[in-house]
């Protein structure tokens, strides 16, 4: 059996590859995390619509909205948003 | 649940205007909502108390209109309780009484001592100004050291007083070494017999048993001779043990006025504080005030803590004069008991050999002759 013959690293490369940064601006990102009944938002703009089945944000570039039953906002931070409810669906549109 | 909800937090809702702007204020903002319900026309949210002020002025730019459902937390719990100035004032008076009265004791602290030692030491300082509730002064810590050092049980005592609290640090003293006990005028005898036996500790023996002693004469010197001829002094001491007869008459009443309890009492309490002391309830009239009376001290305490209060109880037992009426043979009986208490105040070792006695009836009294031939350590 015939594989990809490995690289061996130079111990500088080894400790670059370890102490490397992440690319800029990445934990500035609108992130969403879903874990069952709850899902958090991270970087948003602006709360555009908020109801028991629809919450539609601003982000940097777009907007998100999440369609669901019985939704309610359980924090509201200044980067955060943390949602509980049924989701039944997301959508992601430019502008 | 988060710690600000349980101080202060606010439930409120709001309506009209834009909410959804309202919320992206306040979150730009860093106000942290939570607990967001949409209500028709708005929302529902709740928020720390202390944000609400800045959120109301974000709802009013968006003519949101904002309206306080529920307080919660502890500081609206508390705040009736703030605005009420005589919870104010008795704070304003407990704190400088409290400061003021870490010079009272608190609490005596009496460490390794047995209980008996303790009992017999606080009797001691309290006769010297030194119990719960007392100011404590120099001179009086030094005045309870030298009563307790004086009192014969302590070999040292030493008094410290911090922050109300009495700690009593005392040894208890050694009995003395048998020779260091001798006398240095010699051992004599104090009633006349015939040696039985001795037990010489130190000095010079200068009696063997079997001799005869007279009262006065000397058993025990408190010089010995060298072999080299010269006199070496030291302390007289050691026991001789000599038979001699111990007489003594006695006179017990057959019919005699003898004082009962009646089974009535009166208690009365004395309040001690700071050298101050508030009688209670007065004693109630018809009680002898030469009844027997016992004194009790103890401290008052509050839900476990001592506090710097004394009370003293004295309980005065009514009694009553009641003719006693004795048989001979009771008076008998007594006059033997007597005997031989006075017998063994004067000889506490006394081996009793031998025992003669006489009765006879003279009126109310039975006299009562008594001779006891003893063996007891005659050395005084």
């Amino acid at each position: 059996m015939s594989g990809k013959p490995t690289k061996r690293l130079t111990l500088r490369a080894w400790a670059r590859l370890l102490f490397r940064q992440p690319p800029r601006r990445l934990y500035q990102q609108p992130s969403v995390y879903l874990s069952g009944g709850w899902m958090e938002i991270e970087h948003f703009r602006r709360v555009l619509v908020y109801d028991e089945s629809k919450l539609c944000l601003e982000l940097a570039n777009g907007q998100f909205t999440v369609y669901g039953d019985g939704m309610r906002i359980r924090t509201l931070a200044a980067h955060r948003i943390t949602l509980q409810g049924r989701f039944l669906r997301t959508e992601l549109s430019d502008g | 649940m988060e710690l600000r909800s349980l101080w202060a937090s606010v439930r409120f809702s709001a309506r009209n205007g834009s909410p959804e702007a309202l919320l992206s204020a306040a979150a730009r903002e860093g106000l942290h909502l939570d607990h967001i319900l949409p209500e028709p026309g708005g929302f529902a949210a709740s928020c720390a108390a202390w944000d609400y002020r800045s959120l109301a002025r974000l709802a009013r730019r968006r003519r949101v209109r904002l309206r306080i459902r529920k307080r919660r937390g502890v500081f609206f719990a508390l705040r009736p309780l703030l605005r009420r100035r005589g919870l104010w004032l008795g704070a304003a008076v407990f704190i400088p009484l409290l400061l003021w009265s870490q010079g009272l004791v608190w609490a005596v602290d009496y460490g390794g001592m047995t209980t008996g030692q303790q009992a017999r030491a606080g009797v001691l300082l309290r006769q010297s100004g030194l119990a719960p509730g007392a100011v404590v002064s120099e001179e009086k810590l030094a005045a309870g050291e030298y009563a307790l050092v004086q009192s014969g049980e302590f070999a040292w005592a030493s008094l410290n007083f911090a922050d109300g609290r009495l700690e009593v640090e005392a040894a208890a003293a050694k009995p003395v070494p048998s020779i260091a006990a001798g006398t240095l005028h010699g051992v004599r005898a104090k009633t006349a017999g015939t040696v039985v036996s001795t037990n010489l500790v130190s000095g010079t023996m200068l009696v063997t048993p079997g001799q005869a002693v007279e009262t006065g004469q000397g058993l025990i010197g408190t010089a010995r001779t060298e072999r080299s001829g010269a006199l070496i002094f030291e302390p007289a001491a050691g026991t001789v043990r000599a038979r001699f007869a111990w007489q003594g008459e006695f006179r017990e009443a057959m019919r005699q006025q003898s004082p009962r309890l009646a089974g009535t009492r009166s208690v009365q309490y004395r309040l001690l504080f700071a050298g101050h002391s508030l009688t209670l309830p007065p004693l109630p009239r018809g009680i002898d005030p030469e009844s027997p009376v016992r004194v009790r001290h103890w401290q008052l305490e509050l839900l476990g803590l001592p506090l710097p209060l004394l009370v003293e109880e004295t309980t005065c037992y009514a009694q009553e004069t009641e003719t006693l009426l004795r048989t001979e043979k009771q008076a008998l009986e007594l006059g033997r008991m007597h005997s031989l208490q006075a017998l063994y105040a004067a000889y506490p070792d006394a081996e009793i050999l031998t025992r003669k006695e006489s009765a006879s009836a003279e009126g109310d009294e039975l006299r009562y002759l008594v001779s006891y031939t003893i063996i007891a350590d005659i050395c005084e």
